[in-house]
């Protein structure tokens, strides 16, 4: 069994580090790479990047008490579960690497934005966390700030030759591209077996968190659900449909979120909607989903940094009692709705 | 003899125990205030039952289900064959009385919750969420507060006819309101009809928003038992409002009906409310998780426990609560 505090570590063939003679900074340097927020969409890129590059990189163990706990300690009160936790996994981090990668996402599509945390969690845990290290990289497509270059403009802190870097660059990216596909299939595929089927709407860095959606994740699953999370949707079929509900949505995240919606509801059985207080965008978002849900069940969970369960298994555990039923219902010929 | 299912709802203020024959007749109904101490509270719940029992036809329980806030508990303490959700049990409840529902509202001491049926299958359901505005609590804090008895609050709110408006959306307003209505020469008995025409808007807004709902409906909960709350439900849905003289024991009733549609029995002995139940809660300490662990020992041995993540912190604490069975099991 995996043990709850590991730190999961990416290492190099020492003697290809150590034969990287005059290399721009010192090879041996570690990335640390906070299991959260952007993490979970953009590990396969990250550590496939750094590992071209022969570059060692530590991921924080999953989210636990002790990481939330300090998280809320280093954060200002307002800020959202989701960033607490960013600033107790760069916490966690900060005496094991010798850098710590934190992009600084602006937009990725023109006319749309990043949430705001995005924006902000570089500055943010270079104020809040006293003497972390950081790394860098601007992503601000509507500007012309692009991530090919920039990603690159940090990889070549390690390696000098330029051409070394964007092959390196190149690689990373067919192969998060590649992961992203086979889990889209992958999907497609848990879409055709029976079973009750549930797609579950939330922010990968929601829904991937121990300490967040992982266990509700879970606990779906061994209730008897097929678990379909939005985050798997074919990103750019995600996006021409979003733009049927609305065309004016400015959070490129939600947007997807919405089109994965519009992708899924009519092969579904049931929608649970997880977000994490006190999003804005989210909260504006699924009022619009659960308006336009016409006939499917769907119920909204919302988390928050005091981990209070009452009534959370109540209401996960006779969500799928209730689609089972009617799903059965429908089965043996009579008509629910 | 004949076969009987015991099914045990615990909430947060109340507990509610049935025996159902196994067509489904409710033979014996007990109900009493939980008053903090669910094990104490179901174990009184057995006596009220057995009692009633006693004069009647010898009836066997042979299946045990447990629901509510404390249905895992309880489920440990009486062996229960199943252990449900308070929402699946009420449907099921509601339904076997009821075949033709189309919505339920239920109000209880500490959540409120609607269900949408439709040709007699639960197909959406919604919870209060963070706020417990307008349950039963609010209502018995305010009924003290104006020295109204709670189960008087219904009568006094029927009286009034010019029921006062009070700001429903969060009881800490509801409650500033309420006494600034009552300093500005506000009669007593408007005010109770304002509080619970307060109560339903809020639930209609809050945990109705968006739901379909159509008649026949269904209303239970304690607070059913409130006919000035049923009479704004009535005004505000335009609706026939329909309240079970057994509608406090539809949880009950529901899960009583899961357990015999189980298949599962197991003999079950009234003695049980004899033994000695204790629960310990402590935290693992394991990892930076700290999983709260609760174990119930019956009559001081290991029975269940639950709160853990992983396997190991059930082992961790398990030892330390039970050193004397830890020490045989390395002995063996």
């Amino acid at each position: 069994m995996k043990h709850s505090d590991e730190y999961t570590t990416h290492m190099v063939a020492d003697e290809r580090a150590g034969a990287n003679q005059g290399g721009t900074i010192t090879v041996q340097a570690t990335i640390g790479l906070p299991r959260s927020l952007l993490f979970h969409k953009y590990h396969v890129l990250w550590t496939s990047f750094f590992e071209a590059l022969d570059v060692k990189t530590v991921t924080s163990p999953p989210s636990n008490r002790a990481i939330l706990a300090r998280g809320i300690e280093l954060a200002v009160d307002e800020t959202c579960v989701p960033v607490k936790l960013f600033l107790g996994h760069v916490d966690a981090l900060r005496d094991k690497v010798d850098y710590i990668l934190v992009p600084r996402i602006v937009t990725l599509a023109k006319d749309e934005t990043a949430c705001v945390k995005f924006l902000g969690a570089f500055d943010v845990a270079r104020n809040s966390v006293p003497g972390v290290r950081l790394l860098e990289y601007n992503v601000d497509v509507a500007n012309g700030v692009y991530e090919r270059p920039e990603l690159c403009r940090v990889g070549q802190t390690f390696e000098r030759s330029r051409r070394k870097v964007r092959r390196a660059y190149d690689h990373a990216k067919a192969a998060q591209l590649r992961h992203a596909s086979a889990l889209a299939d992958l999907q497609d595929e848990a879409l055709e077996r029976p079973g009750i089927k549930v797609l579950v709407v939330g922010h990968p860095y929601n829904l991937y968190d121990e300490m967040l959606g992982k266990p509700i994740v879970d606990f779906l699953g061994s209730h008897g659900a097929e678990v379909l999370c939005s985050e798997f949707a074919d990103t750019a079929k995600a996006r021409v449909l979003a733009r049927k509900v609305s065309k004016d949505i400015p959070w490129t995240f939600n947007k997807e979120l919405l089109g994965s919606l519009e992708l899924y509801r009519s092969r579904v059985d049931g929608v649970i909607f997880l977000v994490t207080f006190p999003c804005g965008p989210d909260s504006l978002m699924t009022e619009l989903c659960m308006r336009s849900m016409k006939g499917t069940p769907a119920v909204m969970i919302v988390l928050d940094e005091l981990q209070s369960e009452a009534g959370l298994k109540t209401r996960l555990e006779s969500f799928v009692d209730l689609i089972a039923a009617g799903k059965a219902r429908r089965l043996s010929g009579g008509d629910v709705r | 003899m004949s076969k009987g299912y015991l099914g045990v709802d615990v909430g947060s203020i109340s507990t509610k125990g049935v025996v159902i024959d196994a067509g489904g007749e409710v033979l014996t109904r007990s109900y009493l205030w939980t008053e903090g101490n669910p094990v104490r509270a179901v174990k009184r719940v057995l006596a009220e039952l057995e009692a009633q029992l006693a004069g009647s036809d010898d009836i066997e329980v042979v299946a045990v289900g447990t629901t509510g806030s404390a249905r895992e508990l309880t489920g440990a303490v009486l062996g229960a064959q199943v252990v449900k959700n308070e929402i699946t049990a009420h449907a099921v409840g509601t339904l076997s009385r009821h075949p033709d529902v189309r919505t339920i509202f239920e109000i209880g001491g500490q959540d409120s919750k609607i269900i949408i049926v439709r040709d007699g299958v639960p197909v959406d359901y919604a919870m209060n969420t963070l706020c417990a505005a307008g349950t039963g609590s609010f209502l018995s804090s305010q009924a003290r507060r104006l020295d109204v008895p709670v189960e008087e609050f219904g009568e006094y709110a029927l009286r009034s006819k010019r029921p006062t408006k009070i700001a429903g959306r969060c009881t800490v307003f509801a409650e500033s309101d309420l006494v600034h209505k009552a300093q500005i020469g506000h009669k007593l008995e408007d005010i109770i009809a304002g509080l619970c025409t307060a109560i339903v808007g809020n639930y209609l807004n809050n945990v109705g928003k968006g739901k379909e709902v159509l008649a026949p409906i269904v209303f239970q909960g304690g607070v059913s038992k409130n006919v000035g709350v049923v009479r704004a439900f009535r005004e505000a849905t335009g609706h026939e409002i329909f309240v079970d003289d057994d509608g406090h024991l539809m949880g009950a009733l529901g899960v009583a009906l899961v357990a015999r549609d189980s298949g599962l029995e197991a003999p079950f002995s009234f003695g049980v409310r004899d033994v000695a139940f204790e629960t310990v809660g402590e935290e693992c300490g394991g990892c930076p998780n700290d999983c709260e662990v609760v174990i119930v020992l019956r009559e001081e041995e290991y029975l269940d426990g639950w709160g853990n993540r992983c396997p190991r912190g059930m082992e961790r604490v398990r030892t330390r609560v039970c050193p004397a069975e830890a020490l045989l099991a390395a002995v063996e």
